[in-house]
């Protein structure tokens, strides 16, 4: 059968919605996610062939398996809010696990459409109903102030970006069908990898830089952490960037591997790390240190595109569990426990050790400290980097430097507050008890069992 | 013998058993209610530390074999180690019985914990694995200091600057990784690298290991993290912490960049004699007797690591000598002034408090005489045989310097003994009770047979030597 996850998510919408209007009855998407989950090991590959949205082996498979995942917490968080919101949830599943079995440039671009476009709904109905806090960028903010009102204003680039990297992304593909005529993913390697590379180099360039901007991901978008204040992580544009880091990831490593245009890449990762490492040093909002430890694995992500090759997909493979693990387990422990900064944590091992041990862990391994998820990344990325530049080896770890300050302050005040202050936190019921369960053992038992038995050896496309 | 040893036990299962025994005393703490058993908690810990000691004794009679599972085999250097570890554990465990009341159960979990982490280090043939326990290793000091030192800014200075030390050797480990794509720190001593990529692996390592080591300039989280804790965490530190240093130098750095560290001694061997003059002059202008205690280990740990690079069998004995005999003089003159200040209340060198307790002359002179390595003592044999590598290795300026100030560091040592001895005291005479004598005179007896029988950790006939070529 093809297409079989993709498949039960859209009955699922449409069936949910019947439900919801001629009944009233509401079906929560967590389920769905569940039960896609395990229907994405029947899937048959081999009858996609003709198909324009075409899968050809595990990895692929692993991907959707992640972003299933994301979907699982995402739902989870939105457990019994309003049901528009679970099905943009849904629908923008849909649209990323399309994405990622997109072969040619045009379905890659609807896909993406059909991912952001709920999100954004989603992001700006939340945002339109809470005061936001300011942006960090003065001359922008000014000129912001022009157009937009106070409440959208810390929301408007993020918008205004995304726009700008979905128009340069529509002229990108225009240009490259009429200098290859072709937007096949294959076709258009050939004719780069065939002599033809220089001439493309712009088209690349362009392609690639509107991927970004549509991601913002960019170093100059740490302000984008400003629209974190006062929500939920999980509904911030943040899991949605780490679907677009999935596809593009496929993008790079299977179409633009032989251009210079992936030096790109490398500037962008590692100014992505470090500046992101850099600020952590003075945030005491924990929800800032989480949006800027994530800004740097996906620096690290960034860094992995570049180098397509064993260790490559390793690290790759280490960083995107890590963000989507930690993410969603930190995101689900902060929104629990209703933790903004760093002083609501002090003694809450007290009565509360299994948060303090999941936040302490999923923090060590967000920071890339041993034996973590974080740290294999970090490992087999310099492993990649060692391998090119001994010298990029040095600089990327001048980023752990800072973040072991972090992590300093951050045991600090969990484990070793100064008050002897019991914390006032609701008690913790099973469902989440498991789920941090889930993610300590995730987080601390995958990188065991990647150094007692064997690598994790993702037999993959990706790399040739 | 040793086939009947092997035979009643093999060596991986006693290893395995070494690294579990820890572990499960652990979980077992964590489920005694610490308000209502607290003599509980102790009586357990202390027992589990009994039965790990026992245990790794029986590592001495194991022939050396590789671990099936994960790549854990026990040397002739390890077996000592791992025999020194769990001893000093027990005897900090020991010495933590009065001294440590609040958070009691956080305590011993976390020093059992870490003894199974300091067993597993100790006896790694994996280079990936012995990074990631360090910094194991590191994560739980720092939270040990944190808990139950006196200042938590040397909790957060000794976590950083270990951090960044070992950010270094992490990049050594990478660079060799990338090299030849194995981590066996035997197959690795076999590889032919180039100068350049040896230079590399050399200083990476070099300085990761230094700064745990806490050589000049990267020693100053030890003055005040050894001072600012409890004695029984002082004995970790000092006893077994410093040591994963130079025995990583030992197992790691020699055997696997070996022509550069006979290239790059002469710089080494001038940073230890650095290293230990600024050490002894820190320690002359110290009152504070665990601060000198500090600075002192400083200078040995940079003698030892001379001893190590001296590119001379003897130094290599003198340096693994060393190793174990610091250990022993250090905790049992910590131990000492642990007595010395639950009775007057300060550690300054003038406490003048010696003479009121009875029998304990005798013991402060010996842990005194063996800390600060004065002729005839025990430790002195281990000095003797790095100065003579020096001397044969033709560093003769270098090996002056050492002397001369290994002269003064015991001319301080005989001041300092002067002084506590003829202090006045403005107390009563107040005996040592039964739990200070059960963990001073084993050690006393330890360093005393040591001193008779040197060969049992003295590796004169060159068995790493003789280890390395069979494997």
């Amino acid at each position: 059968m093809i297409y079989q996850s993709e498949l039960l998510l859209v009955v699922y919408i449409f069936l949910s919605r019947l439900l919801k209007k001629k009944y009233g009855r509401q079906v929560n998407s967590f389920w769905i996610f569940i039960v896609v989950f395990f229907f994405l090991g029947l899937e048959d590959d081999s009858s996609r062939a003709n198909f324009s949205f075409h899968s050809p082996k595990h990895a692929e498979s692993i991907l959707k398996a992640l972003l299933l995942f994301g979907g699982c917490m995402v739902s989870y968080a939105l457990k019994g809010q309003d049901f528009e919101k679970q099905t943009a949830v849904a629908v923008s599943v849909f649209g990323s696990l399309m994405a990622i079995s997109a072969r040619n440039f045009l379905s890659l671009f609807i896909a993406l459409e059909i991912t952001t476009i709920p999100l954004h709904w989603m992001f700006w109905s939340d945002c339109s109903r809470k005061q936001t806090a300011q942006g960090t960028i003065p001359l922008l903010q000014n000129t912001l102030k022009l157009v937009f009102t106070a409440e959208d204003r810390s929301v408007a680039p993020y918008f205004i970006f995304a726009m700008v990297g979905t128009g340069a992304y529509a002229l990108a593909i225009i240009w490259m069908y009429l200098s290859i005529e072709s937007l096949d993913f294959s076709e258009i390697r050939y004719s780069i990898s065939f002599g033809h590379g220089r001439s493309h180099w712009w088209i690349t360039f362009l392609m690639l830089n509107s991927l970004t901007i549509k991601q913002v991901v960019c170093p100059i978008y740490l302000w984008l952490s400003d629209t974190a204040h006062g929500k939920n992580l999980l509904i911030t544009p943040y899991p949605l960037q780490m679907a677009s880091q999935i596809i593009f990831y496929k993008l790079v490593t299977n179409v633009f591997y032989y251009l210079d245009g992936i030096n790109i890449l490398l500037t962008f990762g590692f100014l992505l790390m470090v500046c992101s490492s850099f600020s952590l040093i003075f945030q005491n909002n924990i929800k800032q240190i989480v949006i800027r430890c994530i800004l740097s694995q996906m620096g690290t992500m960034f860094l992995c595109c570049a180098f397509p090759s064993h260790n490559g997909l390793q690290a790759m493979m280490f960083s995107m569990l890590a963000m989507i693990i930690s993410f969603f387990g930190i995101s689900i422990v902060l929104k629990s426990r209703n933790i903004n900064t760093l002083a609501d944590l002090p003694a809450i091992h007290r009565g509360h050790m299994l948060s303090a041990a999941a936040i302490s862990i999923i923090f060590l391994s967000l920071m890339g400290y041993p034996p973590f998820l974080g740290f294999w990344s970090q490992f087999y990325l310099c492993l990649a980097l060692m391998g090119w530049r001994t010298a990029a080896s040095v600089i990327h770890l001048v980023p752990c430097v800072f973040n072991m300050v972090c992590i300093a302050k951050i045991l600090d005040a969990i484990w070793f507050p100064r008050t002897q202050v019991m914390p006032r936190l609701p008690p913790d019921h099973v469902l989440r008890k498991t789920i941090y369960l889930i993610t300590l053992m995730l987080i601390a038992i995958v990188p065991l069992v990647n150094r007692v038995f064997s690598p994790v050896r993702v037999e993959s496309y990706f790399v040739r | 013998m040793q086939a009947a040893a092997d035979q009643i036990m093999p060596v991986d299962s006693i290893l395995l058993l070494s690294i579990s025994i820890p572990l499960i005393g652990a979980i077992c703490i964590s489920r005694i209610d610490e308000r209502e058993f607290t003599a509980n908690v102790k009586l357990a810990s202390l027992w589990t530390t009994v039965f790990a000691f026992i245990i790794s004794l029986m590592l001495f009679e194991a022939s050396v074999e590789r671990f099936s599972f994960l790549t854990f085999g026990p040397s002739f250097i390890s077996v000592r180690m791992i025999a020194m570890t769990t001893f000093l554990v027990l005897v900090a465990v020991m010495v933590s019985q009065d001294e440590i009341n609040m958070e009691l159960k956080k305590f011993h979990i976390l020093v059992l914990i870490l003894e199974a982490l300091l067993i597993a280090i100790f006896s790694t043939t994996d280079i990936l694995v012995f990074y990631v326990l360090l910094q194991l290793i590191i994560l739980i000091t720092f939270i040990l200091l944190e808990i139950f030192g006196k200042d938590s800014i040397c909790a957060v200075k000794f976590f950083i600057i270990l951090s960044i030390g070992s950010l270094l050797l992490l990049l050594g480990v990478i660079f060799l990784v990338n090299l030849t794509e194995i981590t066996d720190i035997n197959v690795l001593s076999r590889y032919t690298f180039s100068p350049r990529q040896e230079s590399v692996i050399f200083w990476t390592f070099f300085l990761g290991f230094a700064s745990i080591t806490a050589l000049f300039p990267l020693h100053i989280w030890l003055p005040d993290t050894g001072t600012e804790t409890p004695t029984a965490l002082t004995i970790l530190l000092l006893g077994i912490f410093l040591k994963i240093g130079t025995f990583g130098m030992q197992t790691i750095l020699l055997p696997i960049a070996e022509n550069s560290c006979v290239h790059f001694r002469g710089y080494i061997l001038e940073l230890a004699t650095l290293t230990m003059g600024y050490a002894t002059l820190a320690a002359r202008v110290q009152r504070d007797l665990k601060h000198i205690v500090s600075y002192i280990s400083m200078g040995q740990m940079a003698l030892i690591t001379a001893g190590l690079f001296s590119g001379n069998v003897h130094g290599a004995a003198g340096a693994s000598f060393n190793t174990i005999m610091h250990s022993l003089g250090a905790t049992a003159l910590l131990m000492v002034i642990a007595i010395i200040e639950n009775r007057v209340g300060n550690r300054n060198v003038d406490a003048g408090m010696i003479p009121l307790i009875p029998y304990f002359s005798p013991i402060a002179t010996v842990a005194m005489l063996t800390f600060f390595s004065v002729p005839w003592a025990p430790s002195f044999l281990g000095n003797f045989l790095i100065l003579s590598a020096c001397w044969n290795e033709r560093f003769p300026i270098i090996c002056l310097g050492i002397g001369f100030i290994i002269a003064c560091s015991i001319s301080h040592g005989f001041k300092i003994h002067r002084q506590i001895f003829s202090g006045i005291s403005r107390l009563k005479k107040m005996p040592m009770n039964r739990k200070e004598l059960a963990g001073l005179i084993p050690l006393i007896m330890l360093i005393l047979a040591i001193s008779v029988y040197p060969r049992v950790i003295l590796d004169c006939r060159g068995e790493q030597a003789k280890e390395k070529r069979r494997l």
